[in-house]
């Protein structure tokens, strides 16, 4: 039974991909159905190809199901448009990738400042958000050095900032720490951890059963569909 | 056996077809079976069971133009081709000439609630769907059969021409006690589809024909109802497990566990399903074979 107080809604998602020369079907997820309470640290854990990365998206707004609905906070997001989506995903969610996909030109404070700029029209008002959200991840200190200057860890805290950079409710994170080693790896999922601890709702991706028990509930997935659920009390 | 010889050879007796076995549908559920026979309104009967919940109205038509292809894994049934949008049983009723005797009837008792000392739910939807089949003639049906026919994954290259999908789904809570860790609640879930043949019309056909296809039909539902009992009784099974589940000295060492435990029982239905079809030959010897 989906919760009508859930977070996110996802009902009866069906997401096809054509492949090859006859463009045949592949399923990336079956009618899945999962609702996630806001303030809940999910992991969605299964193998390459299980689909949690296409579950993500499709949360996200970044890609759209073929068959059912995704309804954040009440809004169907799939039935958005492109611009509509645009504006909700910078005052709505933030995300982390696998690599972190700063600009290279730019400064660390700089890249944090990017989303700010579709919402907060004061550059100084900019600068001091940006500049918080690096205090919040740690770098503070690192605040003009460009990604190249930075380590992979601190390079991935500093996508952390700017995915938080906007205070959004809903935090995605597709495998993090998953270019990183164990104890940047470790920095990352302890800052995951403290989110749900503001309310945020921390939706993340990985392959890895140790990073998911971080989470208080684990979504199994294979073959684009889930498996099983596992809550820890 | 392969419906492929009778491609080869149009007249020999194609032997049916009946597969089996991998997961689909995830979806939350509903305890008890469809019959998704005669008229208005649906006849939907719920077996009198204590987990006996909600129930599905109307059988759900798998959707068309649906060539499906998985890229890894291994139980998942996929159609090498299209399933056209096939008839609903009920739809199917109207057509008292080939649903004689309640040819689409399906009926899947839920097996007993297992005792528990752990509370688990129990959760089973099955739906029917059916693929059409065109053709007034012996070959003619014999060709959209092949045309139509799904591939077992368990054995590449095969083709059949019905089959039953399942997938089971677990959830479960746990929680640190003064025994380590062990099981709080859980809820075991179990989808069922089954896909037959459904003449398109049975318009021209001649009398014996008709029965032989009736027959053909009828064999292969009991064979395929043998599936979904196999697939009910492996999810009783799975939950009378998770019900019982000892604790653990910790609660990572509870979490594989039980995480082993899913895997071993969902082998175990997908094993006792391939027995099944080794024992009756794909429903062969329960006489699921046309013409």
């Amino acid at each position: 039974m989906l919760n009508q107080d859930a977070l996110i809604r996802i009902e009866n998602v069906t997401r096809r991909y054509a492949v090859g020369a006859r463009a045949q079907s592949v399923f990336a997820l079956r009618e899945v159905s999962l609702d996630i309470r806001a303030g809940e640290f999910i992991a969605l854990v299964g193998p390459s190809g299980s689909g949690k990365s296409t579950l993500l998206n499709l949360i996200g707004g970044i890609d759209k199901p073929d068959e059912g609905m995704v309804y954040v906070a009440d809004l169907p997001v799939n039935t958005q448009s492109e611009n509509a989506l645009a504006i909700w995903r910078g005052e709505t969610i933030g995300i982390v990738f696998q690599f972190f996909q700063l600009l290279p030109t730019l400064t660390a404070l700089e890249n944090v400042m990017l989303p700010l700029e579709l919402r907060h029209s004061f550059p100084n008002h900019q600068r001091e958000r940006a500049a918080d959200a690096l205090a919040r991840v740690g770098l503070a200190e690192r605040a003009a050095q460009l990604p190249s200057e930075l380590s992979g860890g601190e390079q991935q805290r500093v996508a952390m900032a700017r995915a938080l950079a906007n205070d959004p409710p809903i935090l995605l994170a597709d495998e993090p720490t998953g270019n990183l080693d164990s104890d940047n790896g470790e920095r990352i999922l302890e800052l995951l951890k403290e989110l749900p601890r503001a309310g945020k709702t921390v939706v993340l991706v990985t392959h890895d059963d140790a990073l998911a028990r971080a989470a208080s509930r684990i979504v199994r997935m294979r073959d684009g569909k889930i498996i099983a659920i596992e809550s820890n009390l | 056996m392969s419906g492929n010889s009778s491609r080869a050879m149009p007249i020999i007796v194609a032997v049916l077809a009946l597969c089996c076995c991998a997961q689909v549908f995830g979806t939350l559920a509903i305890v008890g079976y469809v019959i998704g026979n005669p008229a208005p309104p649906d006849f939907v009967a719920i077996i009198p069971t204590e987990t006996a919940t909600a129930i599905s109205t109307r059988p759900r038509i798998i959707p068309t133009a649906a060539p499906n292809l998985f890229p890894t894994n291994t139980r998942v049934i996929a159609p090498p081709t299209a399933i056209p949008r096939g008839e609903t049983p009920t739809q199917r009723a109207t057509n008292p000439a080939s649903t004689a005797g309640g040819l689409y009837d399906i009926f899947i008792p839920t097996p007993t609630a297992p005792a528990m000392a752990y509370p688990v739910d129990f959760k089973s939807a099955t739906t029917l769907a059916t693929y059409t089949v065109t053709g007034n003639t012996l070959t003619a049906i014999s060709d959209s059969l092949e045309k139509n026919a799904m591939p077992d994954p368990h054995e590449p290259g095969s083709r059949y021409y019905a089959r039953t999908n399942w997938f089971i789904q677990g959830e479960w809570f746990w929680k640190p006690t003064a025994r380590g860790c062990e099981m709080d609640r859980g809820t075991v879930s179990i989808a069922i589809t089954i896909t037959l043949p459904a003449l398109k019309t049975t318009a021209g056909l001649a009398p014996d024909l008709l029965k032989r296809w009736n027959s053909f039909v009828s064999n292969t539902s009991v064979h395929e109802q043998g599936h979904a009992r196999l697939a009910l009784q492996g999810a009783r099974d799975y939950q009378r497990n998770l019900g019982n589940f000892p604790p653990a000295a910790n609660c990572d060492l509870l979490q594989n566990q039980l995480r082993d435990l899913y895997n071993r029982d969902f082998d175990a239905i997908d094993r006792v399903n391939v027995e099944y079809d080794k024992d009756t030959q794909h429903g062969l010897t329960q006489g699921a074979v046309f013409p």
